[in-house]
């Protein structure tokens, strides 16, 4: 005899992209999982890139415009899908504000040799403050790279720049953080 | 090489992108190097760091604002397509030229009655519902063929859609406005009209196959008017 099993899915057990297309069509349920799921990471990263909650909440809430967008083929990760768009949406806020992402050079950018004092121990805070007070074209790479854990690759086609100027930005914004860190800003 | 040549590379060697070779002059030159090795532990213990920040948490209202968004997007997505429809249906001239053309046309047709087709030899797709055949539209010859009427499978399909969308219809039509349900009337009293005329037209001469693809468009008409309004 033959034994047919039904299994019914539970909101909890739906992928990204199948609440991403639930979404698409109209599903509001859907969108509130996905919101659930990711609204934490999307949302942190807006904060540390903005450095206040009511813009970072802006553009997080922004995000819901693209829920119908279907440009979210299932092809790529939802999460850099995702990101991408958070990305897009805090570049085009700096725009607004007249800041422009262009390769930063900070002058003073030296030879550490002079530098040999070791980073005292530090607390989360203090790292926090420092992440706020690098340019923002060290922060964006940094934050991407060190923090959400994004490969130089990823992070040059979410900034539209080379991999090269994504793996020099990120070495000058960990140089500057320690100078920041060590009080010497 | 000098140590500012060493440190320009201390993030890819943390990182691990050096080739095999970099990664070994740069390990034996911080080993030699307090300074340089001093500024790499720092590095690392940044990137460290770094990954155990903690997420924050948005407050709860934002998806509060989220769905109301939402809702607002939704409403006049729903007007605008109430809009379309009023613009198209209300039109006294549309409706009543409409009714008119399929008056006269069904008048012509009868005028040139068609030979009875009989019934067409298909093969149908994997992707046919077969729920959806009545049997009485099934002739099952002795060779095995199948024979299936084409034409009137297809209106029994679109009119049991078309009874489905009616019955979500009636579970949401006393959340309609005044306007809504004008414009609703309308529409369809435009579109029975057009079937009552094919309906006659079919009854005099059951055989006019042009009339059937009328009363077919005719349907499909009425399909979409139903589609439309049950999304409001």
């Amino acid at each position: 005899m033959l034994c047919e099993t039904v299994v019914t899915k539970t909101a909890d057990s739906f992928t990204d992209l199948e609440l991403a297309a639930q979404s698409a069509a109209g599903d509001l349920a859907a969108f509130e999982r996905l919101y659930e799921l990711h609204r934490r990471r999307v949302y942190s990263l807006c904060l540390r890139m903005l450095g206040n909650a009511t813009d970072a909440e802006d553009i997080t809430q922004v995000l819901q415009v693209f829920r119908r967008i279907g440009t979210f083929r299932g092809e790529a990760a939802f999460t850099t899908w995702l990101y991408r768009l958070t990305v897009n949406q805090v570049l085009m806020h700096w725009r607004k504000q007249g800041i422009r992402l262009e390769e930063t050079t900070e002058e003073g950018d030296v030879n550490e040799v002079a530098r040999p004092r070791p980073l005292p121990i530090l607390d989360r805070i203090a790292l926090e403050q420092a992440i706020r007070r690098l340019p923002p074209g060290y922060r964006i790479v940094f934050l991407l790279h060190d923090v959400e854990g994004y490969e130089h690759e990823e992070i040059a086609a979410m900034l539209g720049c080379s991999v090269g100027t994504s793996k020099s930005q990120l070495h000058k914004a960990r140089l500057k953080l320690r100078r920041l860190l060590q009080g010497e800003g | 090489m000098s140590c500012a040549k060493y440190q320009d590379r201390l993030s890819e060697y943390i990182d691990g992108l050096l080739s095999e070779g970099e990664r070994l002059d740069v390990e034996q030159h911080i080993q030699r190097c307090g300074n340089c090795r001093a500024l790499c532990d720092d590095l690392l213990y940044i990137r460290q760091l770094s990954r155990e920040l903690p997420e924050y948490e948005p407050s709860p209202q934002l998806w509060e604002r989220i769905a109301a968004a939402i809702a607002a997007e939704t409403r006049a997505g729903d007007r605008r397509v109430l809009d379309g429809l009023r613009r198209w249906w209300m039109r006294p001239a549309f409706a009543a030229a409409a009714a008119v053309l399929i008056a006269v046309l069904v008048g012509a047709l009868l005028r040139f009655r068609s030979p009875a087709p009989g019934p067409q030899e298909v093969r149908l797709s994997p992707s046919v519902q077969w729920s959806a055949l009545t049997p009485s539209l099934l002739e099952v010859q002795p060779t095995g063929l199948i024979l299936v009427h084409k034409p009137a499978v297809e209106s029994e399909i679109i009119q049991q859609r078309i009874e489905m969308l009616e019955r979500q219809i009636q579970q949401r039509r006393p959340f309609w406005d005044a306007e809504t349900e004008t414009c609703f009337r309308r529409a369809l009293e435009t579109v029975e009209r057009s079937l009552a005329h094919c309906r006659q037209g079919l009854e005099r001469d059951p055989e006019n196959v042009v009339l059937r693809e009328l009363y077919l468009g005719a349907l499909k008409a009425k399909l979409e008017v139903l589609k439309r309004f049950s999304e409001l």
